[in-house]
């Protein structure tokens, strides 16, 4: 024998025991704390997806930097220190260059940006080209590099999950705050892989802070832009009256 | 609003991959509360769940979209769920999930009673032959369809649909007990 439809689900059964159905439904409601998918969100990603490459380290001595050209083509040492002086003159204006046509999303690289760049361009949102003439941004590191460079401690971004589990600990508290950390989320993470869980914490603040359109109104492009999610269901509970 | 199952039904087209990490936006959560069923404790699922998607992520270059691509996690899922419920720290080990206690979030949960009924309900599932029980959770609670359950689990379409009558029942006996006092507090 074939089947050739399957069974109706105990969640809308209504002659399966109630006893039953009722379980089955609470287990399809049963997700976890948002906290806990931020987490594992975060691990995964850091296992599994590359980091972009590293860029120059500005520490590092024009001499040692050179040191791959000097083992690959045979240089005297004596020669690379010559070259390292000369060309020591002229790196932190490459890099700096280098550093406006890259890709900004790397954390580490938008600290060193944001040491060596002017104040409008730390401004800019990760993964957007600098907008600045390209004559200026050749002639930026004269003007712009040389003293920020000296400073060693510059502020370390904070990463996605760091920001949201932030956010998510003042939504009782301080919902004003959770949403400006998770508004910093967005403009740092544009693209973040935690980008759904942001959203939901930025709902729940919008909503505990009283603003109820506005929550409903991003609780609706949420269900736009992600049907499937699993947060539907909190969203849900968050928005009701 | 519970997620509409149809949305992430697959589509007669070729799937297309998203990248990796949208793979895990999308499914941590599904895959998370299935390992909960599939008996992984509370206090190990996070971790388990993770080895779910360090495994799928070595393993992506071989899907050929034979199966849906949740169906082939799923599959992972049910494997390391396997593995989890054979180590023998976990068999040795008396089950100290409370759900009363437990980091899920039971949507609506008004008072104790359903409470107590997650609790029964886990304990059930638990008592369960495996292959049983990953039917039931795939088809009643993931709401998977029965091709991609079969899929998950590599059996026979008809060998699906066996042991999903067999595990109603054998859940239907467990719990029979409690309907009644569930009935009769609700009465009361």
């Amino acid at each position: 024998m074939t089947r050739t439809s399957s069974p109706i689900r105990l969640a809308h059964d209504r002659n399966a025991p109630s006893v039953l159905r009722d379980m089955v439904r609470q287990a399809q409601q049963s997700v976890p704390a948002p906290a806990s998918i931020l987490a594992l969100t975060s691990r995964v990603v850091a296992a599994t997806v590359q980091p972009a490459p590293p860029c120059p380290s500005v520490e590092d001595s024009p001499a040692s930097a050179l040191q791959p050209l000097n083992q690959a083509v045979g240089l005297s040492p004596k020669l690379t220190a010559t070259l390292a002086v000369v060309l020591g003159l002229g790196v932190t204006g490459a890099i700096a260059f280098w550093s406006s046509t890259r890709d900004y999303d790397s954390p580490r690289h938008l600290t060193k940006t944001a040491t060596m760049a002017r104040p409008a361009l730390v401004e800019q949102q990760p993964g957007q080209q600098p907008r600045i003439p390209e004559a200026k941004a050749r002639s930026a590191p004269a003007e712009s590099t040389v003293k920020p460079l000296q400073t060693k401690a510059a502020p370390r971004r904070r990463s996605e999950s760091e920001l949201l589990e932030s956010a998510r600990r003042l939504l009782k508290s301080e919902p004003q705050r959770a949403l400006l950390l998770t508004e910093e989320h967005a403009r740092l993470y544009p693209k973040g892989a935690l980008s759904q869980e942001r959203e939901v914490i930025a709902i729940e603040a919008l909503s505990r802070l009283g603003k109820r359109e506005d929550a409903k109104a991003r609780g609706a492009d949420f269900g736009d832009a992600y049907p499937d999610s699993a947060h539907q269901p909190r969203l849900y509970q968050s928005l009701k009256p | 609003m519970p997620v509409d199952p149809q949305l992430l039904a697959p589509s007669t087209l070729p799937e297309v991959i998203p990248p990796f990490r949208v793979v895990v936006e999308r499914y941590a959560a599904f895959l998370w509360r299935a390992l909960r069923h599939l008996g992984v404790r509370e206090a190990d699922v996070e971790d388990v769940c993770q080895e779910v998607f360090i495994v799928a992520h070595r393993r992506l270059p071989e899907f050929r979209g034979e199966a849906s691509l949740r169906s082939w996690l799923y599959g992972i899922a049910l494997r390391l769920a396997s593995e989890y419920q054979r180590r023998a720290y976990v068999r040795r080990e008396i089950p100290s999930d409370d759900p009363a206690t437990s980091r899920e979030e039971v949507l609506e949960l008004d008072g104790l009673e359903r409470s107590e009924l997650r609790g029964l309900f886990l304990q059930a599932l638990s008592q369960l032959d495996e292959d049983k029980r990953a039917v039931f959770v795939l088809y009643e609670i993931e709401e998977l369809d029965m091709k991609e359950v079969s899929d998950a689990i590599g059996c026979p379409l008809q060998t699906a649909y066996s042991r999903l009558h067999a595990a109603r029942q054998r859940l239907a006996v467990l719990l029979e007990d409690v309907e009644p006092a569930a009935r009769a507090r609700r009465g009361a």
